[in-house]
């Protein structure tokens, strides 16, 4: 039942949204794998989460680069013994006007996303497939529905929405389930740094008129992390207060 | 996990065997469940089992096709708890025939059987949810809403919840209140044969056919404060089927 027991790698965990998803699966008895690019950020978060008593290693790895990526997923199976829960969360997004991107721009962006989000699925399908369970979750973005000045981030996105669905039809009859959760405005240390025009003019775009909080993220990724979700695959799950409901 | 503990559950369409896996996967978690039907006897026995469960759980049976009845059941449960909390519209009546072979009241028996009880229950309830600042209504709809050859009319109302969550979700974003829906794919019924199953099963991308509790599963987290920020959504609860198909976003 649930995810007790659980091993969960969630990519980009040192902060944010994968931060609280983390902590929240780690409360809820899962062992959890923290990752990020920088080793401090690692050992920092490993440390706060030892502090309360919660199961968890730390691996550092940059996610777009395979090799990293593939010794990251063995050791975690050398470690803890399996690997059921991969939630891809790490991301960026470099936001401009068509005509001001730059190619390392949209790289970067591409490479972040979705690059990362396929070698971390590619390398720990691998483990899925010979236990014949595991859980894939995608952080995608609302975004992917289109936003001006969001080329290269809603590309990325789109992308990993459509490579959801080729791992849900591919690892299905092994077992794996492959999800995407697409958060829309939520409450995080990037959003408390906006200019405050910029906050008024997407909450008034926004049907409910607040912003969402991580944990609403943490529940919709634990919702789809668990056992019990076995016959929910391919699909997007958008926490975003009804904002994807209009594009732009 | 998720919890409804204290809420005040309306489960419309309880009798079928997804309905009833919904009303037991509720009480579990703490809600009490009104059941709703127009068969009193299965009403009875479900909310009984759901009591000797542990659960809390009250019969009382609707003609979800009349207005008048409707309105009139949302004003016992008022009367009796003070609130709705979560309404579940789970009615439904499957059927299905070539187009040209389809009468005038077989179209419009499609539409009152599955789509006017959701309209009828959103329109006691919702308001009543605006009131009290929280609400959680799902809407139990049906994979077949992208399109079947011979489930024309079938296909048609069950589209039509999509845009009714969807205007309804937005109409209510703002008071605390989220609308959304499940829709179901191919679920094992005693009633389906075990070939059958395992035939549906294996041509769907898990290779099982679902079962009730994966659906009643998925509408505990819609019902659940776990799902607060989720609205206007279509959620499909399929086993992979969806990603056979191109999907309307």
């Amino acid at each position: 039942m649930g995810i007790e027991n659980r091993v969960a790698l969630i990519t980009g965990s040192a902060s944010g949204i994968g931060k609280k998803t983390a902590f929240r699966m780690a409360q809820n008895g899962a062992k959890v794998v923290i990752n990020d690019i920088v080793a401090d950020n690692v050992e920092q978060t490993v440390d706060e989460f030892k502090k309360e008593g919660l199961a968890v290693i730390g691996k550092v790895a940059d996610i777009t680069k395979k090799v990293e990526v593939d010794r990251m997923m063995n050791e975690t199976v050398e470690t803890l013994g399996s690997l059921d829960i991969l939630v891809n969360n790490a991301g960026m997004e470099r936001a401009g006007a068509l005509r001001n991107l730059t190619e390392a721009d949209w790289d970067i962006t591409i490479n972040v996303n979705l690059k990362g989000a396929f070698l971390c699925s590619q390398a720990a399908h691998n483990h899925m497939v010979s236990q014949n369970y595991g859980r894939i979750i995608n952080i995608a973005s609302r975004a992917w529905l289109g936003g001006a000045g969001q080329a290269p981030y809603s590309s990325a996105k789109a992308g990993v929405v459509g490579l959801t669905r080729v791992l849900a039809l591919e690892l299905g009859r092994k077992g794996v389930t492959a999800n995407c959760v697409a958060p829309g405005l939520i409450h995080t240390p990037l959003w408390d740094d906006l200019p405050e025009k910029n906050k008024a003019f997407l909450l008034s775009k926004q049907p409910t008129g607040k912003l969402g909080d991580v944990d609403d993220i943490a529940n919709a990724v634990m919702f789809l992390a668990d056992d019990q979700s076995g016959y929910i695959t391919a699909q997007v799950l958008y926490v975003c207060g009804g904002r994807s409901l209009y594009s732009g | 996990m998720e919890v409804v503990r204290d809420k005040i559950a309306l489960l419309v369409g309880a009798c079928d065997e997804v309905g009833q896996a919904i009303g037991v996967r509720l009480a579990q978690k703490g809600a009490t469940v009104i059941v709703c039907d127009t068969d009193y006897a299965r009403l009875s026995i479900l909310a009984e089992q759901i009591r000797e469960s542990g659960g809390n759980a009250e019969a009382n049976p609707v003609d979800s096709t009349s207005s008048v009845d409707v309105k009139r059941l949302v004003g016992d449960v008022i009367k009796q708890y003070g609130k709705i909390d979560i309404l579940i519209n789970n009615a439904d009546a499957r059927f299905g025939k070539p187009v040209g072979d389809a009468s005038d009241e077989e179209w419009e028996t499609g539409i009152r059987t599955n789509l006017n009880p959701v309209f009828f229950f959103c329109r006691e309830v919702i308001p009543k949810m605006q009131a009290q600042k929280y609400g959680r209504v799902i809407n139990i709809s049906s994979l077949d809403y992208i399109g079947w050859p011979g489930r024309s009319s079938y296909s048609a109302v069950k589209s039509a919840l999509f845009g009714l969550t969807r205007s309804l979700s937005l109409e209510t974003a703002r008071d605390g209140v989220t609308v959304n829906c499940v829709a179901r794919g191919d679920v094992a019924t005693s009633e389906m044969s075990p070939e059958l199953a395992a035939k549906i099963g294996e041509s769907l991308p898990v290779k099982r056919i679902g079962r009730p509790d994966d659906v009643a599963r998925a509408v505990g987290f819609f019902a659940s404060d776990w799902s607060n920020y989720v609205t206007g959504q279509m959620f499909f609860v399929c086993g992979g089927k969806s990603a056979h198909f191109s999907m309307s976003i």
